[in-house]
């Protein structure tokens, strides 16, 4: 039996924190009690206030406060990563609501930020936020799509597989297959190009789910027939 | 990180390594593509294509430690065809004033756009010496390494470039 | 070594044009690599060597048989608390009935291994997001054949993370990596609602 190395109850920080509105001292606080010291503690919080008093969430912004402080990053360098992470949301805040995505919420707006920092391009990252999908759905989904374009798929390619999966009733589970399947794909000689072409015929094979949590419907899993599975 | 190292990990899928290049290649060939096309947003354009195009092929760089011999001769073929494309005037319809009469300011410009298309007529390879050496700065050592040609070599095309120059440019020099 | 004689008043003159040229170089404007990064992305990516890592301070081999799944595969998951058991599975999809016959079924903790292989180190620790971030808290106990190992229970979504190994960050290099913006990578692994494992 192998030993399992337990970890401190830090580790295990709920996700149910994201999208909360708190107050200046409260962020201060949540990063001393995670482990910063007091004066760069102060620093970050003004970034995460001044964030969320613009409506926007505080949580991507203390994340990385607290990840720049434990790889002993210099502070003056978190704190201006602070501020473009601050900016980039804004901007992208920006980018959906021209698109006519309003009142996205923090969670979403989060996981599209980091999209367009993937490389997917506004008007991709709005066409996903769109789709009619549960909100966990989307967030998976634009995860996915940064994954693939990281992969070195191209961006309109990878958010159009995502739409057309979240279109297709995916769910999450399915679009998180994605990024393997176009890794092994690659890795079995096809061109980007060709993984791209060939996760979209994947998904055209595919049965469309109708209804959500439907017992006892098949899904197809998306990974293109032929591909080898190790059992 | 070496470029040996970043075209290794890029090669491995870690696309985000390109980055260490494109950095360390825009610091080192983004005014040398200017002056070699003789126009700086031009030249953006064919260093952008010439990363491009060097990513695409980048499993046909056979010395990865040489990436900057290699990647220069991408940015020098971009560069000459930008340089194809630009529209230059032909020097025989150029109004020249003369050094007499003329403003120091407009004067210098008639000049440069001159001296841009004598460039233009001289050879790829003397005009990339030329530009290299006297616009850009470069060591004939350097020269030679980028160029995989010899120093003597060098010298003789940017002689010849010169000669070139100052026959096309003698009413204005 | 051969010499031209270029000093008449014609060579001056040209020098003189040619610094001047220099003189009003510009160079390529702002956010240049940022836009030569955001096309490298949609460019078509160069046929890839064999999946050769090279790692400081030594090159890791992945073995074939792990090449056709290409997800981070040596992540190996049991879901805890789940109805059908302990269930070991690598980057395959899941089976799809179980897929759409348990909706909603999920776990909220998933322990996932890590692995990381490299002879010659003396010390691997596992850092990220769900260690705050600090090297301290989850070290790997090395194992016959250089492979260092670690299962830790982790929370239903995206996790990123890197090895520190004798003190030296590092990203695992079979996961994707992101850019950390402190100027390094961050390796990215997402856990599904039914426990599966992707990167």
């Amino acid at each position: 039996m192998k030993r399992l190395l337990m970890v401190s109850v830090l580790c295990l920080l709920p996700a149910a924190l994201a999208g909360q509105q708190r107050a200046a001292t409260d962020f201060r606080a949540e990063l001393i009690a995670r482990g910063v010291s007091a004066e760069f503690a102060g620093s970050a919080a003004v970034i995460a206030d001044s964030a969320a008093a613009k409506g926007l969430p505080a949580r991507p912004i203390l994340d990385k406060a607290v990840e720049g402080w434990g790889k002993q990053v210099a502070a003056a360098r978190i704190i201006v990563t602070l501020r473009e992470l601050s900016a980039r949301l804004e901007r992208t805040r920006g980018e959906l609501s021209s698109s006519g995505a309003q009142n996205v919420d923090g969670e979403t707006l989060a996981a599209a930020a980091q999209a367009r920092f993937r490389g997917i391009h506004a008007d991709n990252v709005s066409r996903i936020v769109a789709v009619q999908a549960p909100r966990a759905s989307v967030i998976a989904g634009l995860q996915v799509a940064g994954a693939l374009a990281g992969q070195g798929l191209d961006q309109g390619t990878s958010a159009r597989l995502v739409v057309e999966s979240l279109r297709r009733g995916r769910t999450v589970a399915q679009m998180l297959d994605l990024p393997a399947a176009a890794r092994a794909l690659a890795a079995a000689g096809a061109s980007t190009t060709q993984v791209g072409q060939q996760l979209l015929q994947g998904l055209d094979a595919g049965v469309t789910v109708t209804g959500r949590g439907q017992v006892g419907v098949t899904v197809p899993p998306v990974l293109p027939p032929g591909l080898p599975i190790k059992p | 990180m070496s470029d040996g190292e970043a075209v290794r990990r890029v090669l491995a899928g870690e696309v985000e390594c390109l980055r260490v290049l494109v950095q360390r290649y825009t610091q080192e060939f983004g005014r040398l593509a200017e002056a070699l096309v003789g126009d700086a947003d031009a030249a953006e354009d064919a260093l952008q294509e010439a990363f491009i195009s060097a990513y695409e092929r980048l499993g046909s760089c056979r010395d990865p430690d040489r990436f900057g011999g290699w990647f220069y001769r991408i940015v020098a073929n971009k560069c000459l065809d930008a340089k194809r494309r630009k529209k230059l005037l032909p020097l025989e319809d150029t109004e020249v004033a003369s050094r007499e009469t003329a403003d120091g300011p407009v004067r210098e410009a008639e000049v440069d756009q001159l001296f841009q298309g004598a460039l233009a007529e001289l050879t790829p390879e003397q005009r990339e010496a030329f530009v290299m050496r006297e616009v850009d700065g470069r060591s004939y050592e350097e020269m030679a390494v980028l160029m995989d040609t010899g120093v003597d070599a060098l010298k003789m095309r940017v002689h010849r470039a010169r000669d070139a120059l100052k026959k096309r440019l003698r009413d204005v020099l | 070594m051969t010499e031209f004689r270029d000093d008449d008043a014609g060579s001056e003159a040209l020098r003189s044009l040619a610094e001047r040229q220099r003189a009003r170089l510009r160079g390529p404007q702002p956010g240049f690599e940022d836009r030569v990064m955001a096309r490298m992305r949609e460019a078509r990516a160069p046929k890839r060597a064999p999946l050769l890592w090279i790692m400081s301070p030594s090159a890791v081999r992945v073995r074939p048989v792990w090449i056709p799944l290409a997800a981070a595969a040596l992540l190996v998951v049991w879901l805890a608390g789940s109805r059908y058991g302990a269930r070991s599975g690598s980057g395959a999809a899941p089976a799809a009935a179980a897929v759409a016959a348990v909706p909603g079924a999920r776990s909220d903790t998933v322990y996932v291994r890590f692995e990381f292989v490299a002879p010659g180190v003396q010390d691997v620790r596992l850092a990220g997001d769900f260690t705050g971030w600090r090297p301290d808290k989850v070290a790997l106990e090395r194992q016959a054949g250089n492979v260092w190992v670690a299962t830790v229970p982790l929370a239903v979504g995206e996790h990123r993370y890197q090895f520190v190994v004798d003190g030296k960050w590092l990203p695992d290099p079979r996961a994707q990596a992101v850019d950390d913006e402190f100027g390094g990578h961050n390796s990215v692994i997402v856990i599904g609602p039914n426990g599966q494992v992707r990167s």
